[in-house]
């Protein structure tokens, strides 16, 4: 059952020149195992809901219930949620600090109370599923390339075995040979541990591909949310908050609007678009 | 963490404070630290009393924003008054074994909190009614003359820019990385002063790393934009006095003769305040 989120707004500065309302009355659930996309863009609130789902931010209003507790009680601990839920942020390579990789994947762990030993099994395991070079483990962090600083950030987050792993802009800045890579290894840490992932992301074509679920957030609110083919069928409404559909979602709406396709089909994937051709061309 | 480091924060509003030249205001706050120091009397009090809640009403920035910033200061100025209370010679007008109050002290401490809570309101809002930008401008006009006994004027001017500039970045980063660390279970909040400390390497490290990263960023974004230093630089909004900027003048001058005038007249008319 994992999160819910009753009623969440949130402004920044009240009662001030500044205040700003990035949060207007999200109201969602998110399912343990989901794998979602959270789409939207620069100042749509999408960071900002993220820093909420582990407690870094609280509420002006609302409530968030996670596994069925108030994560706003006063008895709570927001620190036990933070090991369970994993925040991956933007650029997360600016967090490392350590004089090698091994020691900074092990400060999650450390915090959590866990001995020497515990914790350098669990960087170590962290490591490996983010397939991060064996021999670079005890490097300064600081002299690796921006996709492997990134891998071992993530690993510093998955050192702590989290349930839920969000991902804030994963993608940001990376070569279009470490993204991919990148996003097969989420897909991957999806699958094998079923993990529940949340991926923030601005563009539908990197996260399409691999989630069941998208929401879209626009001006401070939760404009769509569900799976990835309901999404895209509000394309014309998508445009209008200058979102765009994949480019092969738009290439399949296009044969089906001349008729090469059954009307209202469409694809949300490449391998989906090639079934849908291949099909259609031997029906006839 | 930063929250409510309001104090000296440009705040946005349309007033005649804030279209005034930058030059005017820096000379005004001199003038105004000037009046504060040297007024006696209660006459004197009442007028630079009325010089502040002129510029309070005239800049129109709410009154309880000024405050807010003014909060963390306070523990200054009362460790002040505390120590001009009962460390100040004179009349004992109050004992309790070593303890004891003076009239001076009193005194002394009563005028202390008031010039240093009227230095910060006051100043303030000089910060609050400008921008970094225009006050850096403000300041390499107004000091441009010192070019010709090789002050690197220009230079200094860039560089308190610059910091200035620095200054949201650098805490938006240190809130991003804080927000990192924190995801991963550190914990700055409790313990004692040394695990603090060491609590702050995770966040130190980063942020010097990333700003001595954006330094260089920085520099070679100048460079390649030929930056050269001031010599032959032109401005592309000059600062240009108004009307309004002569008659600020005036006001501030008339205000400054008034101290003054008090202060001679009224010499010994208020119980040798």
């Amino acid at each position: 059952m994992s999160f819910i989120l009753d009623h969440i707004t949130y402004t920044y500065q009240p009662g001030t020149v500044y205040a700003k309302t990035a949060l207007n009355d999200i109201n969602l659930k998110i399912d343990d195992g989901d794998f979602i996309g959270l789409i939207g863009h620069t100042g749509s609130g999408k960071s900002t809901l993220v820093q909420h789902l582990n407690g870094l931010l609280k509420a002006t209003s609302g409530t968030i219930y996670y596994n069925g507790q108030d994560i706003y009680d006063k008895e709570y601990d927001l620190k036990d949620l933070r090991t369970q839920v994993g925040v991956v942020f933007q650029y997360p390579e600016n967090q490392l600090f350590e004089e090698t990789v091994m020691k900074d994947v092990m400060f999650g762990p450390k915090n959590q109370g866990f001995d020497e030993k515990e914790c350098t099994l669990r960087a170590f395991e962290a490591l490996k599923e983010v397939h991060f070079p064996d021999d670079s483990f005890d490097q300064s962090p600081f002299s690796l390339s921006g996709g492997e600083k990134r891998k071992a950030a993530i690993a510093g987050v998955l050192a702590m075995k989290p349930a839920t792993l969000i991902l804030d802009e994963p993608t940001a800045g990376l070569d279009p040979e470490s993204r991919n890579n990148l996003l097969d290894l989420v897909k991957e840490l999806h699958d094998k541990k079923g993990i529940t992932v949340i991926m923030v992301s601005h563009s539908m074509e990197d996260v399409a591909e691999y989630v069941n679920r998208i929401l879209v957030m626009d001006d401070s609110e939760l404009k769509f949310d569900g799976t990835p083919h309901e999404v895209f069928s509000h394309r014309d409404e998508l445009e209008k908050i200058h979102l765009s559909v994949p480019a092969v979602t738009d290439f399949t709406m296009r044969l089906s609007s001349r008729g090469y396709l059954a009307k209202g089909q469409f694809a949300t994937t490449v391998e989906e678009a090639e079934r849908m051709i291949i099909d259609t061309i031997h029906r006839r | 963490m930063f929250k409510d480091a309001t104090l000296g924060q440009f705040y946005p509003a349309d007033s005649i404070l804030h279209r005034l030249d930058p030059r005017v205001k820096l000379l005004g706050c001199l003038v105004y630290i000037i009046m504060l120091f040297s007024f006696k009397g209660l006459p004197g009090f009442i007028l630079v009393t009325a010089f502040l809640v002129l510029i309070i009403v005239l800049c129109k920035v709410p009154f309880s924003f000024m405050v807010k910033g003014i909060r963390g200061i306070m523990i200054l100025i009362i460790i002040a008054a505390v120590f001009n209370i009962f460390f100040t010679p004179g009349d004992v007008i109050w004992q309790w074994k070593a303890i004891k109050i003076t009239d001076t002290g009193l005194r002394n401490a009563v005028l202390m909190t008031i010039r240093m809570f009227y230095l910060i309101v006051g100043t303030s809002i000089m910060t609050l009614t400008t921008t970094p930008n225009q006050l850096t401008d403000g300041m390499e006009k107004q000091f441009a003359p010192l070019e010709k006994i090789n002050v690197p004027v220009h230079d200094v001017a860039m560089m308190m820019s610059i910091a200035l500039r620095f200054i949201p970045i650098l805490t938006e980063e240190t809130n991003k990385i804080m927000n990192a660390q924190k995801s991963r279970g550190a914990d700055f909040e409790t313990g004692n002063v040394f695990q603090r400390a060491k609590a702050m390497v995770p966040i130190l490290v980063p942020l010097f790393v990333n700003a001595f990263r954006r330094a260089n960023d920085l520099a070679l974004a100048m460079e390649a934009r030929c930056y050269a230093g001031g010599v032959g630089r032109t401005k592309m909004h000059p600062l240009k006095y108004q009307t309004r900027d002569f008659i600020a003048y005036i006001i501030l001058f008339a205000f400054l003769v008034g101290v003054f005038v008090l202060k001679h007249f009224f010499k010994y008319m208020i119980l040798g305040m």
